[in-house]
């Protein structure tokens, strides 16, 4: 016997992703999903967003990156409250471990979470966790053949942030190639070229990310 | 990688349709997604394989459809459908003014074969 029962087998996360957002939407609270390979530069664009808006944003962050225990220290160092999601060797963070992060952030008082995913540059774009924004980041020393490599990350994000271009001479990174193809596979992508260590490129990303949250605010009905 | 984690959520999807539907062994699970989905088939029925083997889906056949992906190409101005193309360029003229369209369907549970 044959039952037809079409069901999309995500469906469980994204259920839970999207009461994950209807909560952070409530909070008034721009969530953002951070995503790269490992070593990209994650934790460095972190620390570097959250030194730069702090004075401006109140900000939270989840570390989901099982690669590196000490991140969560870092960010913790600069005094913000910060949550490490033991992943349990999974690739990816779903819907269900953010929302057990809940009772650990104090919502009322949080303008921005950022989420830094598991260092992995296919699965994490699965996966909803409830946010406004997936933003993933490329490093020049991984190449520009990534894009058409692993398409679904780029798909899926919003953002594109290029990374180590300080490194860009020495690892003959094809820029163009690298923008071609991302554009390609998503025209609405928004890419800027930084560098976390020179300090370059920087300001793109956070004129961007604060012009988001100031969208967000508008919609979500915070003035 | 994160194929277990999918098997699982589809186990589960399968035993409450056993319960509902009264069936108690599954021989075909027809599923699908999209070419660019992150789904590596072989982990898929690697984690299916590992997982189904003491439940009702232990005999059951794992069938995946890969639905194709679409590419729209601007210098020939056609859409191409084409199952191993590199996404980035035209694989009829080789133009690179191209963008894909579809193909990142997530893995669809399609129809099961139970007795
Ligand atoms: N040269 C260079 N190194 C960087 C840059 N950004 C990060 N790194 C280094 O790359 C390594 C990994 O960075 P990290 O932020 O921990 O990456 P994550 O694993 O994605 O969180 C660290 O040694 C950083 O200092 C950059 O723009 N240029
Ligand atoms: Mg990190
Ligand atoms: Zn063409």
């Amino acid at each position: 016997m044959k039952i037809n029962v079409v069901t999309n087998i995500l469906d469980a996360n994204n259920r839970i992703a999207n009461e994950n957002r209807a909560f952070f939407d409530e909070k008034k609270v721009f969530v953002i999903n951070l995503m790269s390979s490992p070593g990209a530069g994650k934790t460095s664009l972190v620390e570097k967003t959250i030194i730069a808006l702090r004075q401006r944003l109140r900000i939270g962050v989840i570390e989901g990156d099982i690669q590196d225990s000490y991140d969560a220290e870092r960010i913790a160092q600069l005094d913000i409250p910060v949550v490490q999601i033991n992943t349990g060797g999974a690739c990816h963070l779903d819907g269900n471990m953010i929302k057990e992060t809940f009772p650990s952030f104090d919502f009322d008082n949080l303008d921005l979470l950022i989420t830094e995913n598991v260092g992995n540059l296919v699965c994490p774009a699965e996966f909803k966790i409830g946010e406004n924004a997936k933003i993933m980041i490329l490093s020049t020393p991984e190449g520009a053949d990534k894009p058409a490599k692993y398409p679904l990350m780029f798909a899926e994000s919003s953002v594109l942030l290029i990374n180590k271009m300080d490194l860009a001479p020495y690892v003959d990174f094809d820029l163009e190639k690298a923008r071609h193809d991302a554009l390609a596979i998503n025209p609405k992508l928004e890419i800027f070229e930084i560098s976390c260590k020179a300090q370059t490129g920087l300001d793109k990303w956070l004129d961007w990310l604060t012009q988001a949250i100031e969208t967000f605010r508008k919609t979500a009905g915070k003035g | 990688m994160h194929e277990l984690s999918l098997i699982q959520s589809l186990l589960t999807i399968i035993e409450a349709q056993a319960e509902k539907e009264k069936f108690t062994r599954v021989n075909q699970v027809a599923l699908s997604c999209g070419r660019l989905s992150a789904v590596e088939p072989s982990a898929l029925a690697f984690a299916f394989k590992t997982l189904a083997q003491f439940g009702i889906c232990a005999d059951a056949e794992l069938k995946l459809t890969i639905l194709p992906m679409k590419i729209h190409c601007f210098t020939c101005n056609r859409e191409f459908i084409d199952e191993d193309a590199d996404p980035t360029s035209c694989p009829h003229c080789r133009g690179d003014q191209v963008v894909v369209t579809e193909g990142w369907q997530e893995l669809q549970l399609l129809e099961l074969d139970v007795d």
